[in-house]
């Protein structure tokens, strides 16, 4: 089997909605120098680079190659991953894989995104992952395929509205703890109600905003951990799923409308040894990029039987102070630089394990649990753990 | 370094224009030939890497529109950015990793369908270069130049090379240019990028091409031929053309340096048989034979023409056919099916990312 792989530094930016002070290879030097600061470490201690950014965003093609040398490639080893939302966390599961296999010992997982270059807006980039003849027309986009997703669900269990819009309602409660998080203002859920339809059942401040922000995520093998002061986070669970090309054939009877992040979570729960997930995770970082998608993933995550939700969000149980806090950090819904955003969640559920949160940690965690999501509703988790 | 078979393999015939098939199409047509030659199916591949380019495919996130052709659905797939070559890097890594034991590794680009002038000078710094209107083929005639400058070459030295590779592309069939144009021909040829004819500078191409990677432990269930990946060696170079030597290349010596260490290479010209590189210029089959230690700086012309040099891109190489990120994981099919017949224990596949190669990817393959 593979070596032991822990996260050993972690490092972002302070995320906004435009960052017209740096270039791209400025925004990614800081979030890398911030990982290095974290880890005790120089770039003489790095052995590779994974990178990963989507060059629809802001049109450049190769977007590896501008801010190499920014990232730390200059005379290294490395190689792009992108893979739509889930980039991120993509990056960082490559970087797993990369330490884990033994082929370098460091390995250092840079991500990035500065939306507010992209031509027009966001969208402009997004609605060509679809196809031009039969998706395009009516589904492309970031919120019309998530406000397919939710109308299925809200249908199938008659969730309220109300009960969807307390996950933004916790997510911006959250941000206020976190210096990084990109909108750092609480709302109501009378203000999410009130706020304006985008794509029914979702409201502006139902869904994730787009912010310009790098991180970068240092992991290290059981052999070089020993090098860096700080505790590690371990990886204790790894997987990726992904789904078919076309949405319509996403929308069939199956009882979640996200398979993929029931098998994923399935597969890391049985590597990590968790039978229990509700019990056994103490906090949890979620790529949820609406409030429905979070209500959803909760039962896809085996927090809560299907159809709960709704209930599981009123209870209380994922705000700050409940028994599963959902994304400290303020998560998607208060920050999403895209390639940067599931590689933030890796970042923060280590955070959270090394107990380096600050305002925003939740006390004794010992295990943490990542998501990314993304492409065709494809998912991807990563396990942290304090324990090896 | 942790031995990880290659157990089968496929490619498309490369094209300029392949209008019957989208770019889906095409990564089904080599997955569905590689099961047919495997006697495998998509139950049999555990988890996939694929290499494309969004800007080549004109879609964001271009791996989702092939998800259903290379059978990923409810399965593990991730996309590398980049040629081909790096792509297996993390095909490997995963497979070494001991989580998979399978693993499709894919790559396709549809060059017919872009505007690759406009797609180059996207790869450029947007501030300082892009404006320039500086592409990849004004790139790589500046790489041209200074090349032949430091080595005080005349520019038939292009011509020569070129029609060297077309000799070899012409016993290819997968190859695009096979119809053995001579110095003359390629000297004669448009001028593109001075010192650069059009036939001095590789051919954009339509095509596929996908391998089965297999754990040392699957492997036995394959009885055909087979390569082992048994070095591998990345290594980046600075962004902008002005800040390096285009004519001698740290990040392929490096790369080439971390390869053979990987791989036991002490000799790589009585070790290696078969080379195959991935180059963009005639010039840079000349330069990148050099930087891998195969002949003398300014002394690979005489290799490529003489005997010894047979071995070295006798697929034609990217010249003859550059179908995008796919060039990279053509160039290890293409070491892979030649090394069994090989009076040498050892071939080597390079990928390289950015035309003037500012990545360089370096694998060595060992027989069975």
């Amino acid at each position: 089997m593979g070596k032991r792989v822990a996260v050993v530094g972690t490092g972002q930016t302070h995320h906004r909605s435009k960052r017209p002070d740096v270039s791209i290879p400025e925004l990614v030097r800081e979030a890398v120098d911030r990982a290095l600061e974290n880890a005790h470490a120089d770039l003489g201690a790095v052995d590779a680079i994974v990178i990963g950014n989507m060059e629809h965003f802001e049109g450049i093609h190769l977007s590896d190659l501008w801010p190499a040398e920014e990232a730390g490639l200059w005379g290294k080893p490395g190689f792009k991953v992108a893979t739509g939302g889930t980039t991120g966390s993509s990056l960082a599961i490559a970087a797993y894989y990369t330490v884990a296999s033994g082929l370098y010992d460091r390995v250092l997982a840079v991500g990035w995104e500065k939306l507010s270059e992209s031509a027009g807006e966001t969208t402009t980039g997004i609605v060509t992952a679809f196809d031009p003849i039969y998706e395009r027309p009516t589904l492309a986009g970031a919120v019309s395929g998530l406000a397919v997703m939710a109308t299925a669900y809200q249908y199938r269990h008659s969730i309220p509205p109300g009960q969807a819009a307390l996950a933004t309602v916790y997510a911006r409660a959250n941000a206020m703890r976190n210096p990084h998080a990109h909108l750092r203002k609480p709302v109501t859920v009378e203000d999410v109600l009130a706020s304006p339809m985008l794509s029914t059942p979702i409201r502006l401040l139902d869904m994730c905003p787009t912010s310009d922000g790098a991180c970068a995520v240092l992991f290290a093998s059981e052999e070089a951990v020993g090098r860096f002061p700080g505790p590690p986070a371990w990886i204790s669970g790894v997987h990726s799923c992904h789904n078919h090309t076309y949405l319509g054939d996403l929308c069939g009877d199956t009882p979640v409308f996200l398979d993929t992040l029931t098998t994923a979570a399935k597969e890391a729960y049985r590597q990590a040894g968790i039978a229990d997930p509700r019990n056994q995770i103490d906090v949890v970082e979620i790529y949820g990029p609406c409030s429905w998608a979070c209500l959803e993933w909760a039962e896809s995550l085996g927090f809560c039987g299907l159809g709960e939700g709704g209930k599981f969000f009123a209870s209380g149980a994922p705000a700050f102070e409940g028994d599963i806090p959902w994304s400290p950090s303020g998560g998607v819904i208060s920050t999403n630089p895209i390639g940067a955003t599931g590689l933030i969640r890796v970042a923060e559920a280590a955070i959270q394990v090394r107990g380096e949160g600050g305002d925003r940690q939740v006390p004794g965690v010992r295990t943490a649990l990542a998501t990314g999501f993304g492409g065709s509703y494809w998912s991807e988790v990563m396990i942290l753990a304090r324990e090896k | 370094m942790e031995p990880v078979a290659i157990v089968g393999w496929a490619q498309t015939r490369h094209a300029a224009a392949r209008p019957d098939a989208n770019y889906m199409e095409l990564a089904f047509e080599v997955v569905e030939a590689l099961h047919a030659r495997l006697g495998t199916g998509p139950r049999d591949v555990d988890t996939m890497i694929s290499a494309s380019s969004d800007f080549h495919d004109g879609r964001t996130i271009s791996n989702m529109s092939i998800q259903d052709a290379i059978g990923a659905p409810l399965k593990s797939e991730s996309k590398v950015s980049m040629d081909g070559a790096f792509a297996l890097s993390y095909g490997w890594a995963r497979v070494a990793s001991g989580a998979f034991d399978t693993c499709l590794v894919i790559a396709h680009a549809k060059l017919s369908e872009g505007d690759q002038a406009a797609i180059g000078n996207a790869a450029w710094d947007p501030i300082t270069l892009r404006p320039l209107g500086f592409h990849e083929k004004a790139a790589l005639g500046l790489q041209a130049r200074r090349w032949l400058d430091a080595h005080r070459l005349p520019e038939t030295t292009l011509a020569r090379a070129a029609a060297a590779s077309y000799a070899r592309a012409a016993t290819n069939p997968n190859a695009l240019r096979r119809d053995q144009p001579d110095a003359d021909a390629v000297g004669r040829s448009a001028p593109v990028a001075d010192p650069l004819t059009a036939l001095e500078i590789a051919a954009d191409a339509d095509g596929a091409c996908c391998l089965l990677l297999a754990s040392r432990e699957r492997a036995r269930r394959f009885p055909g031929p087979k390569a082992w990946l048994r070095g591998v060696g990345m290594c980046y170079d600075a962004h902008s053309p002005g800040a390096r030597d285009l004519a001698d290349s740290m990040a392929l010596r490096r790369a080439t340096a971390e390869a053979y260490r990987r791989a036991g290479v002490t000799d790589p010209r009585a070790q290696i048989g078969p080379v195959e590189t991935v180059d963009r210029s005639s010039c840079q089959t000349l330069h990148w034979a050099e930087s891998l230690g195969l002949c003398d700086p300014g002394r690979s012309l005489e290799f490529l023409e003489q005997s010894e040099g047979a071995r070295y891109n006798a697929s034609g190489g990217a010249l003859a056919a550059w179908p995008g990120f796919a060039a990279g994981l053509v160039r290890v099919v293409e070491a892979a099916e030649r090394l069994a017949a090989s009076d040498r224990p050892l071939a080597l596949a390079h990928g390289a990312n950015g035309a003037l190669g500012q990545a360089h990817c370096v694998w060595i393959l060992g027989k069975d």
